[in-house]
């Protein structure tokens, strides 16, 4: 599913991969293995915003830590600028190294405690030689706080003394600092007041347009993932693998698969006409099934309305449907869902 | 109308702190109407928990109730102590808290947690009599009672634990329920599924329910009502169609106008600008004035009282107009 | 230079906030003027002179004299700058043993932390007194750095133990994990990132150290197996044992005493200071 639409490369490839934990159950058994992500293929081009939307449990943070190069994939490739990361020469890391960041979701525990904001910004470039000397490293981190908003009079203080807001912005600082080319943000607003979120939300659109970083926002909100990719494509994961993929619009509006319609019908609207409408959940069962023991076929079959004979044995291929990716049997069959339609 | 069968009366709670005293909450009145579901908006730290924990008496070792009273049913809940206080607790007002993980005791079974608790508000119940009721209360937020109730609390997933939770809150037919947060650490199905469960319940019982979230999605869900608090005041109460449509304060909009939704196709929302008070040193005048684009002179100079802007609804804030202006400006 | 300056005085309005700490900083500020200025300046006479034994305090001995007539005062004043000596060098060999332990235990894991954490809990399963006593008998201690040595050879294991643990829940600390996704490299985390977060540890547990270190050396001298210069507070105290009669002899009560107040004190000033000292070295909880 590679999208060439406006001529802009692909970033990041990942192809056919698998990331399987293991955990060891002693000398003779054998290990137990659980695919915390199945089957992924992926293009991320520059400038992109992903948004990757999954309940908790369903591999999305696994995935954002494959894309960022922290976990290795047990099976499959990942491709920067063409380039397969784990076989690239040292100078190529180098580069994806600095080129792929992380933002992560509590902004306190990711600044050092007990370093000043200071010695957090201006470390990592004076030792990594993005700037070369002290005054160079001030004035960088200086544009850095002027791109996110945060007044110079911060830099002095620990994380402890800033809100959460604050320190998110702080963080988004530090990541643009690198000269990124993605940034992957695993639920970078849920632990913020809510009356920030957007600004924050919006502050990464700002990074998006103004410097050409390309997003992966990981996510279980599709509000605000809305909101954000509002020109840039959706992953829907569950239990480890994609279940649908394509253009938000397109996705939102139109989902094909059963179990994103059943997420979208329970997403609370925050409209009390829309919202009191009563409607029942499209699914067979509430409970997720364990990602350690998948059932048979595809993996959502036991809680599908729709689902047949097929589906309980065969694991559906990732095929296009309309203008959406989608995996499932009987993509034909299932009757045509709108977000709109009780409005 | 309906009845109140809660009303805080002027209720200051504050909070020591080395840097001084915070006030959780600050000459608060509000009310809860009868067999009304009443969500409590607001962001961490605008002391909606405090609040909260009041109706209970419950306050945190380092609070002290300044001034104020809760009634119930007429009965000032602030000064029961004691056995009175024991009884009344769980009895006529129970909660549901954000982490049911660390509410129930790891080491009692489902069964155990109902019967013991059962058992201290009816010392002389038979464990075999009440059974059935048990079984019931589980079976009305739709768990399996068989399998349920010999549980460990560890045994259960994150969804089943709520159920027991509310099963369990519901175990002595309060009349007031508290819901802290219930499905914040939850999946929007479980969510979906939870307020299911609670809004048969509210059919069944016509409980009254305090929602405590700062989730507009869930509010406009699930609430008739809804008060808005900022910085230790209620600063927006009334019935929620009348407040999401006609907002008079100028916060309750931001917070409501920039919850990002499902159905927005691109546009770009409006931030509510700056940061949230600091609770030790508060703005003067009105705390939300630093934030506000409406804000003149007087907003940093007096404390906005709540006065009626509509029928059944109630603001905090001196320019109670400038909002609907401002809609009709655009039209 | 001017940041140091500041964290200096930063530290000191932390402890000075806290009444506790200010009391333990103001005894051992007290004890570190007795062993190095009063030591200097207290000249310390030890012949012997029979005629002027068991006196009570006077304007000339102030503690009065002890059992063959030397002055107590100038003994204890001396004895303390041995037993703070003492105590620093066996809180120096313990922390650095036990960080090396612990962090390279930490650090590279597998196997080596396997053996390295077993000969940690064994240390620590050792029963540390008798040990020492053992090696205090075995090695026939005649200096100070010899008998630091042997306190701290047996004292290690906690640090080593508290180290490897911080170490462990630093790895995948959020901020770690960031830097890491910056490519910095492995010395420049361990050194800028981690050690930093160990700092107010390791001081609370040097204190620690430095306590354990005095007490338990007073204790072997006590017993006479560590006696290499006679004005040690514990080998004044085995002098007064087996040379006054104690509880008999009232006249030799001050002599005794004496170097179990200073003890006493001393500890006491330890625990104190080091319940601020946490702390003071925490930015979080130092503006609070």
């Amino acid at each position: 599913m590679s999208n060439k639409k406006d001529g802009r490369g692909p970033l990041v490839v990942l192809e056919d991969l698998d990331l399987y934990y293991e955990s060891k159950r002693g000398l003779f058994k054998e290990p137990f293995r659980v695919g915390a992500a199945v089957d992924i293929n992926l293009s991320i081009n520059s400038g992109e915003v992903l948004a990757i939307v999954g309940e908790s449990g369903c591999g999305k943070t696994t995935l954002g830590n494959v894309i960022i190069g922290m976990l290795k994939p047990t099976k499959g490739t990942i491709y920067f600028n063409g380039q397969d990361v784990y076989k690239m020469n040292k100078e190529a890391y180098k580069e994806f190294r600095s080129s792929v960041q992380l933002v992560q979701q509590d902004s306190y525990a990711a600044l050092n405690p007990v370093k000043t904001l200071r010695s957090s910004l201006c470390g990592p470039i004076l030792h990594k030689k993005i700037a070369d000397n002290r005054k160079q490293a001030q004035e960088m981190v200086h544009e850095a706080l002027d791109m996110v908003g945060i007044s110079h009079e911060e830099l002095d203080k620990y994380p402890h003394e800033l809100s959460g807001g604050q320190r998110q912005r702080i963080i988004m600082a530090r990541a643009i600092l690198m000269k990124p080319k993605l940034i992957v943000a695993d639920e970078p607003v849920s632990m913020i007041d809510v009356s920030l979120r957007i600004s924050i939300l919006n502050l990464m659109s700002k990074l998006n347009q103004e410097l050409g970083i390309a997003f992966v926002y990981i996510t279980h909100d599709f509000g605000t993932a809305r909101y954000i990719a509002r020109d840039g494509n959706i992953g829907i994961m569950y239990l480890g693998k994609i279940v649908e993929y394509g253009n938000v619009q397109d996705v939102l509006e139109h989902p094909a698969h059963p179990y994103l319609q059943a997420l979208l019908t329970a997403v609370p609207i925050p409209d009390p006409t829309i919202a009191k409408k009563k409607t029942s959940l499209p699914l067979k069962s509430f409970d997720m099934p364990s990602v350690a023991a998948p059932p048979p076929g595809c993996r959502f079959n036991p809680r599908c309305p729709y689902a047949t004979e097929i589906c309980e044995k065969e694991e559906p291929v990732f095929t296009l449907h309309g203008s959406n990716y989608c995996a499932c049997h009987n993509i034909d069959e299932i009757p045509d869902w709108s977000l709109r339609k009780d409005i | 109308m309906k009845e109140n069968i809660v009303e805080i009366r002027d209720l200051t709670v504050q909070f020591k702190k080395p840097r001084g005293c915070l006030k959780a909450a600050n000459n608060v009145d509000f009310d809860l109407r009868d067999g009304c579901v009443t969500a409590l908006v607001g962001e961490s730290g605008s002391g909606k928990s405090t609040l909260a924990f009041t109706l209970l008496n419950i306050v945190n070792t380092s609070g002290e109730i300044l001034n104020g009273e809760v009634l119930y049913k007429g009965k000032d809940i602030l000064k029961l102590e004691g056995e009175e206080l024991r009884k009344f607790r769980w009895k006529d007002i129970s909660m549901i808290f954000q982490s049911a993980q660390s509410s129930l005791n790891p080491l009692m079974t489902v069964q155990q947690h109902f019967w013991e608790t059962y058992l201290a508000h009816n010392p002389k119940a038979r464990e075999e009599d009440v059974i059935p009721r048990f079984r019931q209360l589980l079976a009305d937020t739709r768990l399996d009672p068989d399998r349920v109730l010999k549980l460990y609390p560890h045994e259960l997933s994150g969804g089943m634990k709520q159920r027991v939770m509310i099963a369990f809150s519901m175990l002595l037919e309060p009349r007031v329920i508290i819901l802290d947060e219930p499905t914040t650490a939850l999946d929007v199905i479980t969510q979906d599924y939870i307020f299911t469960i609670l809004d048969n319940i509210h059919k069944k019982t016509n409980i009254t329910m305090l929602l405590l979230t700062h989730d507009i999605g869930v509010v406009a869900k699930v609430a008739d009502r809804i008060a808005v608090m900022y910085a230790g005041k209620i600063v927006e109460v009334g019935d929620i169609f009348t407040v999401f449509k006609d907002t008079a304060h100028p916060y309750s909009h931001g917070l409501i106008t920039s919850a990002p939704s499902l159905l927005d196709r691109d546009e770009i929302k409006e931030p509510i600008t700056g940061t949230p008070p600091d609770l030790v040193e508060l703005p003067s005048g009105c705390a939300f004035h630093p934030r506000c684009k409406f804000a003149t002179e007087v907003c940093t100079k007096e404390v906005p009282q709540l006065i009626e802007v509509a029928e059944d609804h109630l603001a905090a804030c001196h320019h109670v107009g400038c909002l609907r202006k401002e809609a009709q400006a655009d039209e | 230079m001017n940041r140091l300056l500041n964290s200096i005085k930063d530290f000191f309005k932390v402890i000075f906030r806290n009444r506790q700490a200010s009391i333990g900083f103001f005894i051992l500020l007290f004890f570190v003027l007795m062993g190095t200025i009063g030591a200097s300046i207290t000249p310390l006479d030890m012949t012997v002179n029979f005629e002027k034994r068991f006196q009570m305090p006077t304007f000339q001995h102030p503690l009065g004299t002890d059992y063959v007539g030397r002055d107590v005062f100038a003994q204890v004043i001396h004895g303390s700058r041995d037993v703070l000596t003492l105590g620093l060098i066996c809180g120096i060999i313990a922390l650095g043993l036990g960080i090396i332990m612990g962090a390279v235990a930490a650090f590279v894991g597998g196997y080596v932390d396997t053996v390295l954490s077993f000969i940690i809990n064994v240390s620590l399963t050792i029963p540390a007194f008798p040990m020492m006593l053992i090696l205090a008998v075995a090695f026939n201690v005649q200096n100070v750095w010899a008998a630091g040595f042997i306190l701290a050879v047996v004292s290690w294991g906690g640090v080593a133990r508290v180290i490897r643990g911080q170490i462990l829940s630093l790895r995948y600390a959020d901020y770690i994990i960031a830097s890491r996704i910056m490519g910095l490299k492995n010395y420049y985390i361990i050194i800028k990132e981690i050690l930093p977060n160990t700092v107010s540890l390791l001081a609370v547990q040097f204190i620690g150290l430095f306590q354990s270190g005095i007490s338990s050396s007073m204790g072997l001298m006590m017993l006479g197996v560590l006696t290499y210069r006679p004005t040690n507070w514990g080998v004044m105290l085995n002098l007064a044992l087996q040379n006054t009669g104690i509880a008999y002899n009232p006249k030799g009560l001050i002599y005794f005493l004496t170097p179990i107040i200073c003890l006493g004190l001393l500890q006491l000033g330890c625990i104190f200071f080091s319940s601020g000292v946490d702390q003071a070295l925490n930015p979080r909880l130092r503006t609070e």
